[in-house]
C-alpha cells in the first residue's frame, strides 16, 4: 500500500511547476513595471521602484496560485490517476491537502524572501519590536488557517455536488450543475456560520485560543464529511 | 498474498439513475487471458472499473483472491484507464517516475522494455502523442506493474493492424504464469488466438463465460461467430 508521505511527495512534485511559473511571472511583471515607471518619467531609478512594484504582483500571484492549487486539489478526487492508487481515502485526503499547503507555503516563503531583500535594500535593516513579531505571527497563522478552511470548504462543496449529481440523469446534470453548486455553497456557508457563532458564544472578548479551537473543530468536521463522501459516494469520471 | 480466483457475486451497479449491471455473477481462475466482450454500452469498462476499485457504489461482492477490500483490489489489479486525469504537459518519463513512486510494484526495467518495444520516446510530452501511441503508453504503464490482475480496456484502439499483431505477441511473451489479463476489445479477430476464456456481457449481466478451446470443440464455431450469434437481434446500454 502507498503511504501518505509518498503520495504527498508526488502531489507536491506535480504542482511545483505551477508555483515556479507564478513566481517567475510576478518577478518579470515587477521588473517590467519598474522599467516602464522609470522610462515613463514617474520615478528615479532605485530599488524603491522594484519594492513598490513587487507588492501588488506578489498579492495577485498569491490569489492566482491559491485558486489554481484549489482546482488541482479538486481534480485529484475525480481522476483515475489518483483514485487508482492503493491508498485509503483518508490518507489520500491528507496527502492532497498537505501537498496543496506545502506548495502554497513554498510560494509565500519565496515571496517573503524577495520582499525582505527589497525591503533591506531600499530601507535598510530595522528590527521591529517583539510585539510586532507576535502580531505578525498571529496574523500569518490566522491567514494560514483561513486558507486551509477555504480549501477544505471548496472540497466539501465539490464533493457534495458530485454526490448529488450522481443521483440525477445525465441529461439533467448540465442544466442543474451550477444551481447545485450555488445551493450547496449557500447551505453549507449558513450552517458553518451558525456553528462558528455557537462555538464562540461563551467568549465575549477576542480570544485567539478560542478561535484556534473552533477552527480545529470545524476543520475536523468538514474533513470528516469530505472523507466520508470520498469513501461512500464520490467516484471518478 | 496468494490468490486463485477473481469473483463478482450479485453485482449491481447504477449511475445517474441508469442501471448498468444487474445481478452480475462472474468467477475466473488466475493465470488466463480473458476476453471481455460485448457491444458498446454493455458495461465492459464499468466492470473493469468495479474490479479495480475506482467505482465503489455497487451492491454485491467483488473479490480478488481472498480480499474484498477496495485498497487491496487497487493493489492487486492494474487498470489501463489509470492514466485518465494526468497532466498531459508532463513527459512520459515524468509520468513513469510518478508511477514508480505511487505503485510499489512498478518495475522501471519492465517499463523501459515495453517503451523500447513500443518505440515510444519518453522525453515526449503526453499531449504530443497520437491516440494510438497514448494507448501503447497506457498499456506499457499497466503491464509494468508486478501484480495479479491486469485490466486492459480497448488497448488496441487507434493502433494499426500490423502494430496490433506485434503488441499482442509481445503481451503473450511477457505474461507471467500466475497473472490474469482481462482484455476488452472490439477487434475480436485480432485477440481471439491468445484468449483462454471469453466473458460476454449483454443485458446488464454475463450471458456467456466459456473456455475458448472447449467452445470451438463443442459448438464447431469460431469464437467470433459464437459471439456474434449471441448478439443477433439485440441492443444494450456502459
Amino acid at each position: 500500500m502507498t503511504n501518505t508521505w509518498t503520495m504527498t511527495k508526488v502531489l507536491i512534485r506535480q504542482r511545483i511547476q505551477t508555483v515556479v511559473n507564478t513566481l517567475i511571472v510576478t518577478i518579470v511583471a515587477t521588473i517590467i513595471t519598474a522599467i516602464l515607471m522609470y522610462f515613463g518619467g514617474s520615478a528615479h531609478f532605485s530599488i524603491d521602484l522594484f519594492y513598490y512594484a513587487f507588492q501588488p504582483y506578489s498579492f495577485i500571484g498569491g490569489i492566482y496560485l491559491f485558486i489554481r492549487l484549489a482546482i488541482r486539489q479538486e481534480h485529484t478526487w475525480v481522476d483515475n490517476y489518483y483514485r487508482s492508487v492503493p491508498i485509503t481515502n483518508l490518507k489520500l485526503y491528507m496527502a492532497n491537502l498537505f501537498g496543496t499547503i506545502c506548495n502554497f507555503v513554498i510560494y509565500c516563503l519565496a515571496q517573503s524572501l524577495i520582499f525582505t531583500i527589497l525591503q533591506v535594500a531600499s530601507h535598510g535593516i530595522h528590527w521591529p519590536e517583539m510585539s510586532v513579531w507576535m502580531d505578525a505571527a498571529e496574523g500569518i497563522i490566522i491567514l494560514g488557517l483561513t486558507c486551509l478552511f477555504i480549501w477544505t470548504f471548496v472540497s466539501l462543496v465539490h464533493l457534495l455536488s458530485v454526490t448529488i449529481m450522481a443521483f440525477l440523469p445525465e441529461t439533467q446534470i448540465r442544466l442543474a450543475q451550477w444551481a447545485i453548486y450555488l445551493v450547496v455553497i449557500i447551505t453549507a456557508s449558513y450552517l458553518f456560520n451558525q456553528l462558528w457563532q455557537l462555538f464562540l458564544m461563551p467568549f465575549s472578548n477576542y480570544n485567539i485560543a478560542a478561535i484556534f479551537g473552533v477552527f480545529a473543530v470545524i476543520f475536523t468536521l468538514i474533513s470528516s464529511l469530505n472523507v466520508y463522501l470520498l469513501e461512500k459516494w464520490v467516484e471518478t469520471k | 498474498m496468494t490468490t486463485n480466483k477473481i469473483s463478482a457475486e450479485h453485482l449491481t451497479y447504477k449511475r445517474n439513475r441508469h442501471l448498468i449491471l444487474d445481478d452480475l455473477n462472474l468467477e475466473v481462475q488466475q493465470g488466463h487471458f480473458i476476453g471481455l466482450l460485448g457491444a458498446n454500452g454493455a458495461g465492459k469498462t464499468t466492470l473493469m472499473r468495479l474490479l479495480n476499485g475506482v467505482a465503489t457504489n455497487f451492491t454485491g461482492t467483488i473479490q480478488i483472491g481472498a480480499s474484498e477490500s477496495i485498497v487491496d483490489r487497487k493493489q492487486l489489479s492494474s487498470f489501463s484507464e489509470s492514466l485518465k486525469g494526468v497532466n498531459a504537459n508532463r513527459t512520459l518519463h515524468q509520468i513513469a517516475t510518478d508511477y514508480a513512486i505511487m505503485y510499489l510494484d512498478f518495475s522501471e526495467k519492465a517499463f523501459e522494455n515495453f517503451t523500447n518495444k513500443y518505440e515510444l520516446d519518453c522525453h515526449q510530452k503526453l499531449s504530443a502523442l497520437s491516440k494510438g501511441n497514448r494507448k501503447k503508453f497506457a498499456t506499457a504503464l499497466t503491464l509494468s506493474r508486478q501484480t495479479q490482475l491486469y485490466l486492459l480496456d480497448e488497448p488496441f484502439e487507434g493502433i494499426d493492424s500490423m502494430t496490433r499483431k506485434r503488441l499482442i505477441s509481445n503481451m503473450v511473451a511477457w505474461k507471467p504464469a500466475a497473472a490474469t489479463v482481462m482484455i476488452s476489445d472490439h477487434h475480436v479477430n485480432d485477440v481471439v488466438n491468445i484468449l483462454d476464456e471469453i466473458v460476454v456481457l449483454k443485458d446488464k449481466h454475463v450471458i456467456a463465460h466459456r473456455n475458448t478451446e472447449q467452445l470451438r470443440e463443442e459448438t464447431g464455431m469460431s469464437v467470433e461467430a459464437y459471439y456474434e450469434s449471441l448478439y443477433e437481434g439485440s441492443t444494450t446500454n456502459d
